[in-house]
C-alpha cells in the first residue's frame, strides 16, 4: 500500500513517551498521577511553544484544526461583537471549510461582517478586524506569503488581527518562522502530523482578544474548557518535534517525490498543474488530467494499492464548490484534479510506481472516455 | 377510570377483505408479519387476534403501549389504518359514558365529532342510533369547545357492541396494499438513484416479494456505492423484512461494450446486458418478474423507442412502476419512505463516465438486436454468465 493522502491524515508514528507512563490521570487532579499528567502538557507546552516561538501560556490545546479555527473566529467574533462597528471577518474564497464556515455563521447571525475575497483586494477598516488565511492551502499546496500580507495590513490598521491556518503548514515548511511570528492567532492540526486525531491548538498571541466556545471548568486559561487528552498532547508534541527538527532532511525527500509525480505534466498531454503561484509546498501536488474524472482515477489507483484523493478528504463526498472552482478553475479542470500528499515517509520506489501506475491510468480512463 | 377498560389496537385491512376465495391467505400473512415484527417487544403477553375483518392487538396483562406497537407495524403492506381504542366487558351506558370521557376528551376537544355505533350484540337494549344519541349529547356537554357535526366529522368516534364493547377513533394510516411476497417475487434492479428504490417499493406493496440486483463496476465506480445500495435496500428492509442484496461484478461486460459499440448506442447495450444477467438470477430464484425505475421520457434510455429496444432482453415482463409518474412524485415518495436522502450522496457513477453527451434516443430495435447477436459471439454471451454465476450476495 502506497499512501500518498497525507494532506488528509498522516500515518501515526509511534511515541515513545506514551509507552512509560501511561498518562490517563486527570491534569486537574491533587495526587501524584495527576502531577505526571500535567508535568507532562507543560513539558509538551514548551515544545510546542519553541517551534511556534511563542510563549507556552499562548498555546490553547483543542480537539484539532477546526475545533481551533472555530475557537479564533467566532471567539474573536464574540469577543468584539459589541464593538461598533462590529468586527470584520475577512477570508479568502479559497479557505478551508472550517475557516468558511463559521465566518458564513457569525455573519448570518449577526455577531460580525464577512468580506470573502482574495487578500490583495481587502480594504482593512479602522475597527476590529481579523484576517484569515491559510499558511499552506489543503488542496493547491500554495504558500500565503503571510508575514508580506501582515507587514502590509498592520500598516493600515495596527490593531487588525492575523489569523493563520497552519493545518497543513505547521512543521511542514522551513520558511515557518517568519509565519509563525507575523501570526496573532495559528492554529494547527496534531493528525496532520503523525500524531493521532482529536489533537490540536491555537495559538493565541498575547493582548489578542478572544472568547471561549466550551465553558465549564476553566482549562486552558478559561479558553478552552474540558480535560486535556494528556496523551495525545504528549504524542503531538513528539511527532511536532520530530518533524521540526528533521524539516531539511525531510524535504530533500519530498522535493524528489514531488519531482517525480509532477513530471507527469511533461509526459503526458493535457496535464495541468493547479497552484496559483510558484511558492508551493512539496507536500501538496494538484494535478488536473483532463478527459479524466478525478473521483474515478482515484478508484482505480486505489485498486492497485496507492491512496490519493480529489479535492479535500472533508469535502470529497460533497458537490460542494470546491476551493478549486474558487480559484477561478472550470469544471474540466475540478472534475479531472487529482490531489497527490506527501509525507517523509514515501521512499522513491513508491513514488515510482505510483507515477508509472498514475500514467497508465490516466491512458487508459482516457481512452475509455474517448478522449483524444 | 373504569378498570374494566383497557387500551388496545385495531388494524384494519383495506382490499383484502375483498378477496373472497384468498382472504384467509392473505390475512394470516398480514397477521403473521404483525407477530413477527413485535416479537421482541413482549414475552408472550401480547395477542394477535382476527376480529370481524380487522385485527386487534392486546395485551393480556392489561394496557397495551400502542406507541411502543405503531412504529414497528406501521410499514405493514396490506393494512390501512391502526386504531387507537378501548376494549371493555361493561355493558352500562354509564360505564360507556365514563369510558369515553376518561380515554377520549383530549381527541375530541375543539374538534367536531360524531358517534358512530355498530350494534353486533342485538341483545344491548339500546339500539345503535340511540346509543349514539346518547353518547354523543353527553360527550358535547362535557367536553368542552367540541361540536357534533354528522355530515363532515373532523373525528368519528367509533362504538362497537360485540361481547365485548369497543370505542377507537380513526387514527393513523396505513401503507394499504397486498401483504408483501403475496404475489410473488420480481428481481429488483437497484442502482444508487432515486427512482429504483420508489420502484421497488411500489411494487412491494403489489404483494411482489423483492430481490434486489445492483451492478458494481469497480474500480470506475466507488465502494462507497456498494455501501449506498445497501443502505437502500436496508430502508426498504422497513417495509420487506429481511431482503439479501445481490451485487453484480459489472466491469468486464461494461468494458467490452465501451470498446465495441458506438458510443451513442452505448446505454442501450448495457441495458440490455443488465436485463439478462438480471433475468438469469429470477430464473435461479424462481421470480416471475423484473422491476425497474424507467419512468417514460426522463432520460435518452427511457424514451418508447428506448424502452421497446431493451424490452426483448429480458425473458419476463419488466414492471415499471413509475411509468407514468414525473420525478416530483417520484422524490415525494421517495422522501417518505426515507430513501431519497440516501439517494442523493453524490458518487461518479457509471454513467456520467461511460456515456455520451448525447445518446441516441430513438434507437431502432432490429439494429440492436442484430449487432448484439454478432456481439454475444465476439464474447459477450460468455462474460454474462460469468458475471451472473460471480455475483454476492449479502444482507
Amino acid at each position: 500500500m502506497i499512501y500518498l493522502d497525507n494532506a488528509a491524515t498522516t500515518p501515526l508514528l509511534s511515541c515513545p513517551a506514551l509507552e512509560d507512563a501511561p498518562f490517563f490521570a486527570n491534569p486537574s487532579s491533587p495526587h501524584t498521577l495527576g502531577i505526571i499528567a500535567e508535568r507532562a502538557i507543560t513539558q509538551s507546552r514548551q515544545v510546542l511553544g519553541d517551534i511556534l516561538l511563542c510563549k507556552p501560556a499562548e498555546l490553547i490545546f483543542t480537539s484539532g484544526g477546526t475545533e481551533a479555527n472555530n475557537l479564533a473566529i467566532l471567539g474573536f467574533a464574540f469577543a468584539h461583537m459589541k464593538t461598533h462597528p462590529r468586527p470584520t471577518l475577512f477570508a479568502e474564497p479559497w479557505a478551508h471549510p472550517s475557516v468558511l464556515a463559521p465566518i458564513q455563521f457569525a455573519a448570518e447571525q449577526g455577531f460580525a461582517q464577512a468580506v470573502i475575497a482574495p487578500a490583495k483586494e481587502w480594504n482593512i477598516p479602522g475597527g476590529a478586524a481579523l484576517c484569515c488565511l491559510s499558511h499552506v492551502h489543503h488542496e493547491t499546496g500554495d504558500i500565503t506569503p503571510i508575514a508580506d500580507i501582515a507587514r502590509e495590513t498592520k500598516k493600515i490598521n495596527c490593531n487588525a488581527v492575523i489569523f493563520t491556518d497552519g493545518a497543513q503548514g505547521f512543521c511542514k515548511d522551513i520558511h515557518a518562522a517568519q509565519v509563525y511570528t507575523a501570526s496573532d492567532l495559528y492554529s494547527f492540526s496534531g493528525h496532520k502530523c503523525h500524531a493521532p486525531t482529536g489533537t490540536g491548538g491555537l495559538m493565541v498571541r498575547v493582548g489578542v482578544k478572544i472568547s471561549p466556545l466550551l465553558h465549564g471548568g476553566g482549562h486552558e486559561n478559561g479558553l478552552r474548557s474540558g480535560t486535556e487528552n494528556t496523551a495525545g498532547i504528549v504524542h503531538m508534541a513528539h511527532c511536532a518535534r520530530y518533524l521540526h527538527e528533521n524539516a531539511t532532511l525531510h524535504h530533500e525527500r519530498l522535493y524528489y517525490a514531488y519531482n517525480t509525480v509532477a513530471n507527469l505534466a511533461g509526459d503526458l498531454p493535457d496535464v495541468f498543474f493547479n497552484r496559483m503561484g510558484s511558492n508551493v509546498s512539496p507536500y501538496i501536488l494538484n494535478l488536473s488530467f483532463l478527459g479524466t474524472k478525478g473521483e474515478v482515477l482515484v478508484h482505480m489507483l486505489a485498486e492497485k494499492g496507492i491512496m490519493v484523493s480529489m479535492g479535500a478528504a472533508c469535502k470529497s463526498r460533497k458537490k460542494d464548490k470546491s476551493a478549486l472552482a474558487a480559484m477561478g478553475k472550470s469544471r474540466e479542470f475540478t472534475e479531472s484534479a487529482l490531489r497527490i500528499s506527501f509525507s517523509h515517509l514515501n521512499t522513491q520506489d513508491e513514488t515510482e510506481y505510483a507515477k508509472e501506475i498514475l500514467r497508465t491510468a490516466v491512458m487508459q480512463l482516457r481512452k475509455i472516455s474517448r478522449y483524444i | 377510570m373504569d378498570t374494566q377498560a383497557k387500551r388496545i389496537m385495531l388494524v384494519k385491512y383495506g382490499e383484502v377483505a375483498l378477496r373472497q376465495g384468498n382472504r384467509a391467505f392473505y390475512e394470516k400473512q398480514i397477521m403473521d408479519d404483525i407477530r413477527r415484527r413485535i416479537k421482541d417487544l413482549h414475552t408472550g403477553n401480547i395477542k394477535v387476534i382476527r376480529e370481524q375483518g380487522r385485527f386487534l392487538i392486546e395485551d393480556i396483562n392489561g394496557d397495551l403501549d400502542n406507541e411502543l406497537i405503531l412504529p414497528r407495524i406501521q410499514t405493514i403492506f396490506g393494512a390501512i389504518a391502526f386504531c387507537d381504542g378501548i376494549k371493555t366487558v361493561a355493558r352500562t351506558m354509564e360505564a360507556f359514558k365514563s369510558i369515553a370521557l376518561n380515554f377520549f376528551a383530549p381527541r375530541l376537544q375543539g374538534t367536531s365529532f360524531k358517534v358512530h355505533t355498530k350494534r353486533a350484540d342485538k341483545r344491548f337494549p339500546l339500539t345503535s342510533n340511540e346509543i349514539s344519541a346518547d353518547l354523543g349529547e353527553y360527550l358535547l356537554e362535557n367536553i368542552p369547545d367540541s361540536r357534533v357535526d354528522l355530515h363532515n366529522p373532523h373525528t368519528v368516534f367509533r362504538v362497537e357492541i360485540r361481547n365485548n364493547a369497543y370505542f377507537y377513533v380513526d387514527a393513523v394510516a396505513g401503507e394499504g396494499g397486498l401483504p408483501y411476497g403475496s404475489a410473488g417475487k420480481g428481481v429488483l434492479l437497484l442502482s444508487g438513484g432515486i427512482d429504483s428504490p420508489v420502484a421497488g417499493y411500489l411494487a412491494a406493496r403489489r404483494g411482489v416479494g423483492l430481490i434486489p440486483v445492483y451492478f458494481h463496476s469497480p474500480p470506475y465506480v466507488s465502494e462507497r456505492v456498494t455501501d449506498k445500495v445497501n443502505d437502500l435496500r436496508r430502508a426498504l428492509t422497513a417495509y420487506t423484512g429481511e431482503i439479501p442484496l445481490h451485487t453484480i461484478p459489472f466491469t468486464d461486460v461494461q468494458l467490452f461494450l465501451q470498446e465495441n459499440v458506438p458510443v451513442e448506442k452505448l446505454t442501450i447495450f448495457l441495458k440490455r446486458a443488465m436485463l439478462y444477467i438480471a433475468s438469469a438470477i429470477a430464473a435461479r430464484e424462481k421470480a416471475h418478474c423484473l422491476i425497474t425505475g424507467d419512468a417514460v421520457g426522463q432520460v435518452a434510455s427511457q424514451t418508447l423507442h428506448s424502452i421497446a429496444a431493451v424490452n426483448s432482453a429480458a425473458a419476463l415482463p419488466i414492471l415499471r412502476p413509475l411509468t407514468a409518474m414525473d420525478k416530483h412524485q417520484i422524490i415525494e415518495i421517495a422522501r417518505r419512505i426515507q430513501t431519497f436522502d440516501i439517494s442523493i450522496r453524490p458518487f461518479e457513477d457509471c454513467c456520467t463516465l461511460f456515456v455520451a453527451k448525447h445518446p441516441e434516443n430513438k434507437p431502432n430495435t432490429q439494429v440492436i438486436e442484430r449487432m448484439e447477436a454478432r456481439l454475444m459471439e465476439m464474447g459477450l454471451r460468455d462474460l454474462l454468465g460469468k458475471a451472473t454465476s460471480t455475483g454476492d450476495i449479502a444482507k
